[in-house]
């Protein structure tokens, strides 16, 4: 129980981190650059938003569940519950100042565009990665071969660090340990200090560099419009896939397919067929970010509206990336994940492999039907590209649901495949003739792409103004 | 956001049998253009004639509705009733040919400015229709003309705001249309970057092409415009040549006659400057 609750404490301080970075971040209301016109000291500034900090509703239902935690340490005594119940405002203070430290350091170090775009793909892969920790320990069998001793000695390390100090004490008081308790006491306000210390350098390196101008972006040349299709419909598939590769808001696309294969790897205990489950998944929600794409193009959707573009050019155009890119990423995860299970030397291995690549790319394309007509009627504000760790205000029931039409919808589309899968089921000739559903739910996939383009282009002709006055909303969100 | 798909409106109500009929030889010609936000009526029942190769500003105090105009006579909002006829063809009846035959400047923010400057021209004009060799050789010489050529391969975000607006301005003129639309071309920008924009499009206008200007800047509109439309409460107040609306006076003190609005200074009493006199708290 002791380790347990020190090495939990400190995970748990990690990721509040860790969210408020994501979630919070430069979106927090209570952002030093809103205050700098009104000459407030650096430190009494810095205190403030620390106190401001502490004062939020995060803050205080972690202060509250820490003082009702006190409870689990009544049978060590009373010296424990008391130690607890002085622990949680300073588990609280040492949260919110790690927190407004790791956003300081975040804004203040991290300012070209490019840096911007790469930290927030690694710290959401982090933050996925974390999340599915548990997962992957209990299904990897990790866990089960931990070390006790290993354990213990972690967490005696940790409980001097900030993350677990806070944890121990109720422990040290239990065992009257009076040394050991006021030494952690010194760890957490000596991490008090030295991160208001950092966070009031951070404000004044900001004071110094700010607004020098940062290295400016080049590409050579023409990029992707050099070699798209040359019309219309090309200019808007070479925009997208520029935009995809500088927006990190959607650029997650292109490294969360290796990345559920990595982690359904991890957990598939050699079970081959959890792995080439990894392509489904990878394929369902490769066009996520697309079924509100007109959201994260934003403003300047208005280009192609002044423009005069036919919808459904501007649809074969968006879909003529996605596609591709659906289509690349599951042959190129076919062969890597036959590898990985050895399928590739077993035909049977590889007939099955190819037959849930098959379904991989159907779903993908369903998606990305679906995905072309909800970009055009269930819009949800997005965060913008600069700051995509800030959240949008509004519309937060929107942001939970509409994905999940998406998600819905794409296996939706796939119902005739399910058709003649129950058919074979029901005949008897699923086991033998499964591969009869490859050239089926391909078939069935760019059906319903094409049927979800056409109608997408429809949509878009019709309610282009209606668009437009959705994005200049979400714009103003932004700001 | 609404569910319902709103069409453009094609029949909405047409002026009134009376009213003076469109005239299809003008660049522009607006008819009872009416649009209602929220209850507050924007535009109420606007008509103007822009001639061929007039330079035509447009002035009115914030909230008059001519960025609401020129957003439906560019078939980006849809009215309520009303209509608006480009170069002989009504706006609405086939809203995409309308917005490719003339051009609209994009404001900075309504355009992808993580493509570089090259990059943005040529998928604007690849967006008419144009071929790619054709945009890319006017793309090279927009630049030119715009003094950006060391700009080109930069990303647009990367600009200042004065090269932002000629990028914008660009990215409106490279299909070579008839008639330019520029809602505060002059705004945020600075006097150099405004000189070349001004020179581009007065040459431009000298050579046929009719633009459409909105501004605030009254000096500016009297010394560009051929005409000029005063707009408050979303109606034409005056219009006509620079001499037919300035009526004689300087353009400023007529659209202030025009519009009203101006107050004696309100003197508040701590406000001084710093005068010894003044005895406030400090």
């Amino acid at each position: 129980m002791h380790i347990a609750t020190i090495l939990l404490g400190a995970f748990l301080m990690a990721m509040v981190a860790l969210v408020q970075l994501m979630l919070v971040g430069e979106g927090s209301v209570m952002n030093p650059r809103a205050l700098v016109l009104y000459g407030i000291p650096d430190r009494q500034l810095q205190l403030g938003l620390l106190a401001a900090g502490c004062c939020g509703i995060p803050a205080m239902t972690g202060l509250v569940s820490m003082l009702l935690w006190s409870l689990v340490y009544r049978r060590m005594g009373v010296a424990a519950v008391v130690a607890a119940l002085v622990a949680a405002p300073l588990f609280v203070l040492t949260m919110t100042s790690l927190s407004k430290l790791l956003v300081s350091l975040s804004t203040s170090l991290v300012t070209s565009k490019r840096g911007k775009a790469a930290f927030y793909v690694v710290v959401t892969l982090l933050f996925v990665a974390v999340c599915q920790l548990p997962s992957i320990l209990a299904n990897s069998g990790l866990s089960a071969g931990i070390d006790p001793r290993l354990a213990a000695r972690s967490a005696s390390i940790i409980a001097w660090t900030p993350l677990g100090a806070a944890f121990q004490l109720p422990y040290d008081a239990f065992l009257g340990d009076w040394a050991a308790l006021a030494g952690r006491i010194a760890v957490l306000v000596a991490t008090w200090t030295a991160c208001l210390a950092l966070c009031v350098w951070c404000l004044r390196r900001e004071r110094l560099v700010h607004g020098a101008a940062a290295r400016a972006a080049v590409a050579k040349g023409i990029g992707a419009f050099a070699w798209m299709p040359d019309d219309v419909s090309g200019a808007v598939s070479a925009r997208l896939l520029t935009y995809l590769v500088r927006d990190p808001r959607r650029a997650m696309l292109f490294v969360m397919p290796p990345f559920i294969v990595v982690v359904f790897a991890l957990q598939a205990r050699g079970n081959s067929v959890m792995v080439w489950l990894a392509l489904v998944v990878s394929g369902w929600t490769f066009a996520i970010a697309e079924s509100n794409g007109l959201a994260y193009d934003g403003r300047g959707f208005a280009m192609q509206a002044l423009a005069g573009v036919p919808g459904l050019a501007d649809r074969i155009g968006r879909v003529r990336v996605y596609a591709a890119l659906v289509v690349a990423y599951t042959l190129v995860l076919f062969v890597v994940v036959a590898v990985i299970t050895g399928d590739w030397r077993r035909p049977d291995g590889l007939l099955f492999g190819a037959f849930i690549a098959a379904l991989a790319i159907a779903l993908g394309l369903t998606g990305l039907g679906v995905a072309e007509i909800t970009s055009c009627t269930l819009l949800y504000p997005v965060p913008p590209m600069d700051k995509p760790f800030s959240s949008p205000q509004g519309r937060a029931a929107a942001q939970g649901f509409f994905p999940f039409v998406y998600l819905l919808g794409g296996i939706l589309l796939l119902a005739p495949t399910g058709v003649v899968a129950l058919v074979l089921l029901a005949v008897g000739a699923i086991a033998d003739l499964y591969w009869v559903l490859i050239p089926v739910a391909l078939v069935n996939g760019v059906a319903a792409l094409a049927l979800g383009s056409w109608l997408g282009g429809k949509l878009l002709d019709a309610r282009t103004p209606a668009i437009l006055h959705t994005l200049d909303g979400f714009a103003s969100l932004q700001r | 956001m609404s569910f319902d798909i709103q069409a453009p409106n094609v029949d909405f109500p047409r002026p009134a049998p009376g009213f003076v009929p469109f005239d299809p030889a003008a660049a522009v010609s607006i008819r009872g253009l009416y649009k209602r936000f929220d209850g507050r009526t924007a535009v109420d029942g606007l008509s103007l004639d822009i001639p061929v190769g007039s330079f035509y500003g447009l002035v009115g105090p914030n909230g008059a509705g001519k960025t609401t105009t020129l957003n439906m006579v560019t078939g980006l909002l849809v009215p309520d009733a009303g209509g608006a006829m480009i170069l002989g063809r009504d706006v609405w009846s086939d809203v995409n040919a309308a917005k490719r035959a003339i051009g609209v400047m994009p404001q900075p923010d309504q355009i992808f400015d993580r493509l570089t400057g090259l990059q943005l021209l040529v998928y604007s004009g690849m967006l008419r229709g144009m071929h790619r060799a054709e945009s890319t050789a006017r793309a090279r010489d927009l630049l030119a003309a715009f003094d950006l050529v060391r700009a080109s391969n930069t990303v647009v975000a990367d600009y200042s705001a004065g090269m932002t607006k000629k990028i914008c301005l660009a990215c409106a003129m490279i299909h070579s249309p008839r008639l330019l639309v520029l809602d505060e071309p002059f705004e945020s920008v600075d006097p150099v970057s405004s000189a070349n924009l001004k020179d581009i499009l007065i040459e431009y206008a000298a050579t046929g092409g009719t633009v459409i200007i909105s501004s605030h800047v009254m000096a500016l509109v009297e010394r560009m415009c051929t005409h000029v439309a005063v707009i408050d409460h979303g109606r034409v107040r005056a219009g006509g040549t620079v001499e037919e609306v300035a009526a004689g006076e300087d353009l400023e003190d007529r659209f202030l006659e025009l519009v009203g609005g101006r107050h004696e200074a309100a003197r508040i009493s701590w406000l001084d400057g710093g005068a010894p006199a003044a005895g406030a708290a400090r």
